[in-house]
């Protein structure tokens, strides 16, 4: 009668103990093969507006992976990295414009511009943390906003920044058909290295900070560097999604980074889950593109919000837990076909 | 080896506000040397701990390992080779026992950590690693992919104890090894601990409450009441202790 949970245990073990045993290039095999498709697909198939909302996508992928691993592993929370995302998306633009460098390069130096920012915001993290870390983030994200965005240097006075140049790697960065692909990459290649500090040493360091501060320094580990590392790590993807959508429409202007939207990175992040960087990444794509092809106007923005109360409500595992849930319920359902058969 | 001790506490004092903590303390384990540290509740036992893991900055007195004075930030000296357990099982409670064990041996530096960046959690890393043997030493084969929250408080301390191990310590602080533990699992936590001061040249250094236990795994012994040193020597010498008896161990 009751021997199923036993056996349904076994089986997972089983199903993890694989996982964890096969090398890495075979382990590599599925995950590349789906993004050539992923790229080819998007690449030749997507039209306009479609191939423009998936450059909104890889854009927030990129924030919410680093958010993610601010959030879910080393145990932060940053309110404001809207503010991030804009000045990634400056420095891109005044790299591309006053400087007139190639845009890949403006891209990743507008990536290191958001990096430097975000140690304003990861220092007060040194001493505080939780609710106190929370508003000093939205505190933070709301100064710069509200200063540094209105500044000429920066935010190029009350129209912005123009672009001229479209020339990204030979794709042309203001043709969504076109962007798509290289966008993707860069979003691809942020999720590789996310899952990869995820899975190494940094990873299982960042979660004994978030677990406890003094198990985690009796491991060895400088707590104090780890939390920054996780901020300083977090601004420069999200400084590249900046990036992203300010060569994507040609021009960087202060209402394309409202504060307030710092609210829906963090309900990917949230409505993702603990664990893997899957469920956040799949939550983003959501969060774009339900609102984007619904078309219902100001209603946009109520679409995150009640995502969010409604997974808090249902599903407070987020994706990854209700993925886990699946994964543990058809294990049981072969283990009790096995029984049946025998 | 050498007759430098591995720890040395010099006149340590901690007070919280206008209580006094530790008044005065001196101890010392000699390198290899198996030390227990009894005395009632309260009477500072964690907070010496606490001081020698750098988490109480003491007011005054000096801590040093194997002959230096010892670096102020905590992790600094855990890298030196100091490793300690918690009374309430300093373990990732959310984590399974697996993903635990790799904590254990994947942090600690930045160069360890990022150092398998790309070869993270393979099975080649946990052969290389050790794995297989602490399993059996620990008996937590069964137990591998389950999340400690789930573990009966005996199983996780065993958990915490071989995540220690792993770390290589060169001085183990073990705080309360056995609260938790029933009968059967405190004999087999003293079968181990014997077991790994015997085959390994760690010393270690216990905070325990189980009479039996202490008296058969340490070699010498002190007693601590109201934050000063009442009693020090072997197991027998303090048992037979009138100052411990009156006390801590009472008539019996």
């Amino acid at each position: 009668m009751s021997i199923t949970p036993p056996v349904t245990e076994d089986l997972r073990v089983e199903q993890l103990a694989a996982e964890a045993s096969a090398p890495w290039w075979r382990r590599a095999i599925k995950p590349l093969l789906l993004s050539a498709v992923l790229l080819v697909w998007a690449g030749n198939v997507l039209g306009e507006d479609h191939a423009a909302i998936g450059v909104d996508a890889a854009a927030v992928i990129c924030t919410v992976c680093g958010l993610h691993l601010l959030i879910q592993w080393s145990g932060q929370v940053s309110l404001g990295h809207m503010a991030i995302v804009g000045i990634g998306g400056f420095a891109t633009a005044n790299f591309a414009v006053e400087q007139e460098l190639p845009l890949p390069l403006a891209l990743l130096l507008g990536g290191f511009s958001a990096t430097l920012a975000t140690v304003a915001i990861g220092l007060p993290a040194l001493r505080i943390r939780g609710f106190a870390l929370a508003i000093t983030t939205l505190a933070a994200a709301t100064a710069v906003s509200a200063y540094l965005f209105r500044q000429d240097w920066l935010a190029g006075g009350s129209l912005g920044i123009l672009i001229p140049e479209t020339n990204f790697f030979g794709w042309d960065s203001q043709e969504p058909t076109d962007f798509i692909v290289p966008a993707l990459i860069v979003a691809l290649i942020v999720m590789f290295i996310t899952t990869k500090i995820g899975q190494s040493g940094v990873g299982n360091a960042l979660r004994m900070v978030a677990n406890d501060d003094e198990v985690a320094a009796s491991y060895g580990i400088n707590v104090g560097t780890h939390r920054l590392a996780a901020f300083l790590f977090s601004g420069f993807v999200a400084g590249i999604g900046g990036g992203l959508m300010v060569l994507d429409l040609g021009r960087a202007s202060p209402e394309m980074f409202p504060p307030t939207e710092s609210i829906v990175f963090v309900a990917a992040v949230l409505m993702g889950g603990a664990g893997s960087i899957r469920g956040s990444v799949i939550a983003a794509v959501a969060l774009v593109a339900v609102p984007a092809l619904l078309d219902i106007g100001h209603y946009e923005e109520l679409v995150g919000s009640l995502a969010l109360l409604l997974a808090v409500r249902f599903a407070p595992g987020g994706i990854n837990g209700q993925h886990e849930h699946t994964m543990e319920r058809i294990a049981s359902l072969k283990a009790k076909r096995q029984g049946e058969s025998k | 080896m050498s007759n430098t001790p591995i720890l040395e506490l010099s006149d340590i004092t901690v007070r919280y506000g206008a209580v006094q903590a530790l008044g005065d303390v001196s101890l010392s384990v000699d390198d290899g040397a198996f030390v227990g540290l009894i005395g009632p509740n309260g009477a500072g036992k964690t907070s010496l701990f606490n001081v020698i893991s750098g988490f109480t900055k003491p007011h005054s007195g000096s801590t040093s390992f194997a002959g230096s004075l010892m670096p102020k930030a905590a992790h600094r000296r855990a890298r030196l080779g100091l490793v300690r357990t918690f009374q309430n099982v300093g373990l990732n409670r959310s984590a399974t026992v697996d993903e635990n064990l790799l904590a254990a041996v994947t942090t600690g530096t930045f160069q360890l950590e990022l150092s398998e960046l790309f070869f993270g959690g393979s099975s080649q890393q946990r052969e290389i690693l050790g794995f297989e043997q602490t399993h059996q030493m620990f008996e937590l084969s069964k137990h591998l992919y389950m999340k400690v929250s789930d573990l009966s408080t005996g199983v996780a301390k065993m958990v915490e104890l071989a995540c220690a191990v792993l770390r290589h310590p060169r001085l183990l602080l073990l705080d309360e090894p056995s609260s938790g533990l029933s009968p059967d699992e405190t004999d087999r936590l003293g079968v181990v601990l014997r077991q790994l001061h015997a085959e390994s040249d760690m010393s270690i250094l216990m905070i325990e409450h189980d009479m039996p236990l202490i008296m058969r795994s340490a070699e010498y012994m002190v007693c601590l009441d109201f934050g000063t040193v009442i009693a020090r020597g072997t197991p027998a010498e303090v048992r037979n202790n009138q100052v411990v008896i009156d006390a801590y161990l009472g008539e019996g």
